[in-house]
């Protein structure tokens, strides 16, 4: 047995070797089963079979016999569905489709071990304990967006049911901070004249002069609109304090005329005087717009009046005080009324305006400093300037009795 | 005896893209989806349409029809198993399967003489009447083989036997047909 063991096969030629696929595919499949999935395979394959194959072997014989018919049904009978039939079995068949599953929705997390929301929990005692957390930096946010709101508001109510008041003028315009803060009514069918080398809407533009002799006939001849000249003497009483350390002047009453003398007792503290001016004329100019020399149909001229006003108080003499008269027709005046206080008003049938500040730069681009009182009048497309230093004794009363006293002569 | 579905347990060799695609379809279907029962109905309508075409030959187009009909039925009655990826055959065989057991039980409703002009060759025509007289089962199995030309093991699926048994159907059926044209004097 020992010797036998030690024997072994020769290595087998290949065609005798097993063939693994064979194997695989029909392990089971022995004898004539074999002998037929073999032929099956091969005709398949498109080989038909011997003679060799189907000599002994009838139902291969009749196999290799049916073959060519079987290959004439599958060349001929494809396998294309009627479509009648395709919906009419998925019809069919979708009936009977369960119902879709709705989505899964997440299921809220469970309350802590121990409690039931089915339960109601009365409020406790304890649990009115006062929060550790300030809230301060929230009521301050809250209270600051109320008091925006509420601001809002009423800015917007202010504004709708109360309008804010602007002044309307026809030539007249009020600057403060370089902004208009008065209204330009509108000048219908009315053109500004074309000047040489300047332009009348500009306010910073000043006007050359042309000094004519002390001849008020000749001035009015020489412009296009009707010159007024100042009263000679004005006076105006005053109510004056007489506290030991307060004298200023308080002006509480109307002007008068030239021969007119009112006096009131206004009480044990105050007393009342009566100023009077007496003015001069010392020059009268004319600035051209369109040449070099006045012209009566020039319309963009304008009047110079310069005036030395003698103020006499009673007690004392010898105030003195220039006044400049400035006239003008159906042209725009400005005022800058950045520093100081304007007013609006209606004088005698014209409508302007008093500032008091200063500086102030005069249509000839003279420049008063200190604390000047101004008083631009228009009335019939005349518009009128009375420039003069309110430190003294130019006020606001005696440019407007001014204004009233050249009206009325 | 181990059956075609045993061997498909074990081995588990069967589980081929086109399988993994009819389960994911299947599970679906469980779900009412009808997009994806359209889908699976158009994959297998076709070759079982064929296979019932080829073997009935023309003429039996209502039948074919109504076994189609019956086939998807009971296959998407029966879904369950596939929709699991727990089915035993492809479905295309278990469709085939099931053509075959409905067909079976229309039988005598098949049209065996046709009669309404259809061109087909006097050999192929030969073969249908022959074959239509064979029993049930090698009458499906030599469809299988020569119309379908199907391997050994994937006709033992289709008809629900070894591969053994699918080879002794086929075989049988040859002896028949054989038989009857040795007796006509065919040879």
């Amino acid at each position: 047995m020992s010797m036998l063991r030690r024997l072994r096969l020769p290595a087998l030629p290949p065609r005798y070797r097993p063939l693994i696929k064979n194997i695989e595919r029909r392990a089971r499949l022995r004898g004539a089963n074999r002998r037929l999935a073999d032929a099956l395979q091969q005709l398949s394959l498109g080989v038909p079979l011997n003679w060799g194959q189907v000599e002994d072997d009838p139902e291969l014989e009749t196999l290799a016999d049916i073959d060519s018919a079987a290959q004439e049904c599958r060349r001929a009978i494809a396998g294309s569905v009627p479509p009648e039939l395709r919906s009419r079995l998925i019809e069919r068949l979708a009936k009977g489709l369960p119902a879709p599953k709705p989505q899964q929705v997440k299921s809220r997390p469970k309350s802590l071990a121990g409690f039931s929301e089915n339960v109601m929990v009365l409020t406790q005692v304890e649990e009115d304990v006062p929060s550790l957390i300030s809230n301060a930096p929230q009521w301050i946010a809250a209270t600051f967006a109320a008091g925006l709101v509420v601001t809002g508001a009423l800015w917007l109510v202010a504004n709708f049911f109360f309008p804010v008041y602007v002044p309307q003028y026809e030539w007249i315009e009020v600057r403060q901070g370089g902004r208009v803060v008065t209204q330009q009514k509108p000048k219908a069918n009315v053109a500004l004249a074309s000047c040489a080398g300047f332009s009348l809407t500009s306010p910073d533009q000043p006007r050359t002069f042309v000094r004519l002799p002390d001849d008020r006939n000749q001035l009015r001849s020489s412009v296009g609109f009707p010159v007024e000249f100042l009263p000679r003497t004005l006076a105006i009483s005053t109510t004056v304090s007489v506290t030991p350390t307060a004298q200023a002047l308080t002006p509480s009453s109307a002007p008068t005329g030239p021969s007119t003398l009112i006096t009131s007792i206004a009480g044990p503290l105050t007393e009342t005087r009566t100023l009077t001016y007496s003015l001069m004329l010392t020059d009268m100019s004319v600035a051209p717009c369109i040449g070099d020399k006045p012209d009566p149909g020039d319309p963009g001229a304008v009047v110079k009046l310069a005036y030395i006003a003698q103020i006499n108080t009673g007690r004392r003499s010898g105030i003195s005080t220039p006044i400049s008269f400035f006239q003008a027709r159906e042209q725009p005046v400005f005022l800058d009324a950045t520093n100081g206080t304007w007013k609006e008003g209606n004088v005698s049938g014209g409508h302007g305006v008093y500032w008091r500040g200063g500086p102030y730069r005069d249509v000839e681009g003279n420049a008063w400093i200190g604390d000047v009182s101004v008083l631009i009048v228009e009335r019939n497309g005349i518009i009128s300037t009375l420039v003069g230093q309110a430190s003294q004794q130019v006020t606001e009363q005696m440019l407007l009795g001014l204004w009233t006293a050249m009206s009325n002569e | 005896m181990q059956t075609a579905t045993d061997r498909f347990h074990e081995q588990g060799k069967r589980r081929t893209p086109s399988y993994e695609q009819d389960r994911e379809l299947a599970e679906r279907v469980m779900d009412g989806d009808k997009e994806a029962l359209i889908r699976l109905v158009d994959r297998h309508i076709g070759p079982v349409y064929k296979y019932l075409n080829r073997r009935l030959g023309p003429g039996n187009e209502a039948l074919v029809g109504e076994v189609v009909e019956a086939t998807f039925v009971e296959a998407f009655r029966r879904i369950l198993p596939y929709a699991r990826g727990q089915a035993a055959l492809p479905m295309r065989l278990k469709l085939i399967r099931l053509a075959n057991k409905h067909l079976a039980k229309r039988r005598r409703h098949m049209v065996k003489e046709r009669s309404d002009g259809v061109q087909e060759s006097e050999e192929l025509a030969t073969l249908r009447s022959e074959m239509a007289k064979l029993p049930m089962r090698q009458q499906a199995a030599l469809s299988l083989a020569l119309f379908e030309e199907m391997p050994p093991e994937e006709m033992a699926g289709a008809l629900h036997t070894t591969t053994s048994g699918a080879m002794r159907q086929l075989r049988g059926a040859l002896k028949r047909v054989g038989k009857r044209r040795h007796d006509e004097g065919f040879y």
